[in-house]
């Protein structure tokens, strides 16, 4: 008892004829298609496949065969079998020319624009933009002290220190605050520019979170808009970054989502078996920073429910609307 | 088997450039002979650290391989020196890494790479085809698995296998001697197991396994 495939190849296709019982496969015969995919540029995978398919339709209504595996389309049971099959009809067939049709793939794969890969890289920007703020920030007050140590000391806030100093001078601050200024100086011209420079930069940076951030948030809106309506743009950014891609994160059930963020902690519970972490980056969500604190647990436990859910709407909505 | 490709000084090893005047990552090159030849660090490479160690060689310069585990493409550069007339598969999950790779085999005549998870061979069987050696190295918990199965559908009867067992990726929490003998022993069943290396100094808890399949 023989069985009759049909196998597209990138290059070719084949009738295979295989008999199950002496495990011995046979090709009866090939149709070489490599000049008609070749035509076609930008080819993805998926394009690939398709066309392959239709090639391989066309083939087996001409050699009037009825039973066929396509690439996409092999039961889990028989897949050991139809590979053994596929890798035995595959050992000669790779040439140069096959090389060009290969890398056009791959080059295809590669270029693609994944947006939630570039949402990644505006958080690792937005995180590392901050780091950079505090450390200018930290690098002014302390120059400041030499010049100034009642401005230090009378504006807290960092972001109305650079404000403020971006286009007045450190008297005149204090004048207008009414403060004394018994131990402000003029400093040599050179180290007056110095702070001046210091702080145009700290305002480009604090300009540059600004812009991030805003991207950051439109990005996510359009990417998962259910997710960040529940869990707010910023956090559903966070949770995306931890999972690593949205596929991952669509996939996630939600007592995992709840401990996004809490890793350190929850491997520290499974080894010691002390407290169990009730909350990851959910923690700076609004709803669980407002609630009372025996309630936060729970609270977070139901927020993650809910954004699993949206999440999955999010993610095969998506898939939908493409298709 | 002796590979011409491949110059080995005291305890130095190199290879013979297929683009001469061009390095891959930064490596020192000398000429000898008339040659160029791109020196092979064993602390990069657990191929160079396992000859280096005396592994007997098995990539001839007319060897299909293929390569899975390639990243950016710093070892699998130095097998495709060593393979002039043959050709080379590499195998790449992370597209970080493997636009370096894509970039790379653009450069080498022999040198393919594929955008493919090592775990599902199906998704590249029709860009293979059958290969004198496989070589391996993903540091993955299942490696072991995963080298099985790509060694069943791609590699020739009587091919080479080489497999680089990461102890730590396997399972952290056994020692990493116990984790060697169990692999030996995995690889004992479907393989004629012809050399295992340990590779301290070049890489920790690293042992490398040279096998032929009957």
């Amino acid at each position: 008892m023989t069985e009759n495939f049909i196998f597209a190849n990138i290059d070719s296709i084949y009738h295979i004829q295989l008999d199950p019982s002496i495990n011995k496969i046979r090709v009866v015969s090939k149709e070489i298609i490599f000049e008609r995919i070749k035509s076609k540029r930008d080819l993805s995978y998926k394009d690939v496949r398709t066309l392959l398919n239709e090639e391989a339709k066309k083939f087996a209504e001409k050699n009037k065969i009825g039973k066929y595996v396509f690439l996409n389309e092999t039961a889990e049971d028989n897949k050991a079998i139809i590979n053994s099959v596929l890798a035995e009809v595959y050992q000669d067939t790779f040439n140069g020319e096959s090389k060009q049709v290969l890398q056009k793939v791959v080059a295809g794969e590669l270029k693609k624009y994944e947006p939630d890969k570039v949402i990644i890289h505006y958080v690792e920007n937005l995180e590392q933009l901050t780091k950079v703020w505090n450390i200018l920030l930290k690098r002014i007050r302390e120059f400041l002290y030499i010049k100034s140590p009642e401005l230090v000391l009378l504006i807290e806030d960092d972001n109305r220190l650079v404000e403020e100093l971006k286009n007045k001078d450190a008297k005149q601050i204090l004048k207008e605050n009414n403060k004394a200024s018994y131990l402000t100086v003029d400093l040599p011209k050179e180290d007056e520019m110095e702070l001046k420079e210091l702080v145009k930069l700290a305002d480009s940076v604090n300009d540059k979170i600004k812009t991030t951030k805003e991207r950051l948030i439109e990005k996510i809106k359009a990417l998962m808009p259910k997710t960040s309506e529940v869990a707010t743009p910023l956090i559903a950014a966070k949770l995306l970054t931890i999972a690593g891609s949205f596929e991952k994160l669509a996939m996630m059930p939600s007592s995992r989502v709840q401990l996004l963020g809490a890793e350190k902690a929850l491997f520290r519970y499974l080894k010691s078996g002390n407290k169990m972490p009730k909350y990851g980056v959910l923690f700076q969500h609004p709803d669980v920073l407002n609630a009372e604190k025996k309630n936060r647990g729970k609270t977070a436990r139901k927020l993650a429910a809910k954004i699993s859910i949206a999440l999955k709407q999010d993610y095969f909505g998506m898939n939908k609307n493409e298709q | 088997m002796n590979n011409e490709n491949i110059l080995r000084m005291g305890k130095k090893i190199y290879t013979k450039n297929l683009t001469p005047g061009i390095s891959v990552y930064g490596e020192e090159t000398i000429k000898k002979e008339g040659y160029e030849y791109r020196y092979w660090d064993p602390f990069r490479s657990k191929l160079a650290a396992a000859l280096l160690k005396n592994m007997s060689q098995f990539i001839s310069s007319n060897s299909k391989v293929l390569y899975l585990g390639a990243a950016s493409g710093t070892t699998i550069s130095h097998v495709s020196d060593l393979t002039p007339n043959g050709f080379v598969f590499g195998v790449e999950f992370s597209k970080r890494v493997a636009k370096q790779l894509f970039l790379l085999s653009m450069k080498r005549r022999n040198l393919a790479s594929i955008l493919a998870d090592a775990n599902k061979p199906e998704e590249y069987i029709p860009y293979v085809p059958a290969v004198d050696v496989l070589y391996q190295d993903v540091a993955q918990k299942n490696q072991v698995e995963i080298f099985i199965k790509n060694a069943d559908l791609f590699l020739k009867k009587g091919g080479f296998g080489f497999l680089a067992l990461k102890a730590k990726s396997v399972d952290v929490t056994k020692k990493p001697k116990q984790i060697y003998e169990r692999v030996y022993r995995q690889l004992l069943e479907r393989f004629d197991v012809l050399e295992y290396k340990n590779i301290t100094p070049f890489q920790k808890d690293h042992m490398v396994y040279l096998v032929k399949k009957e």
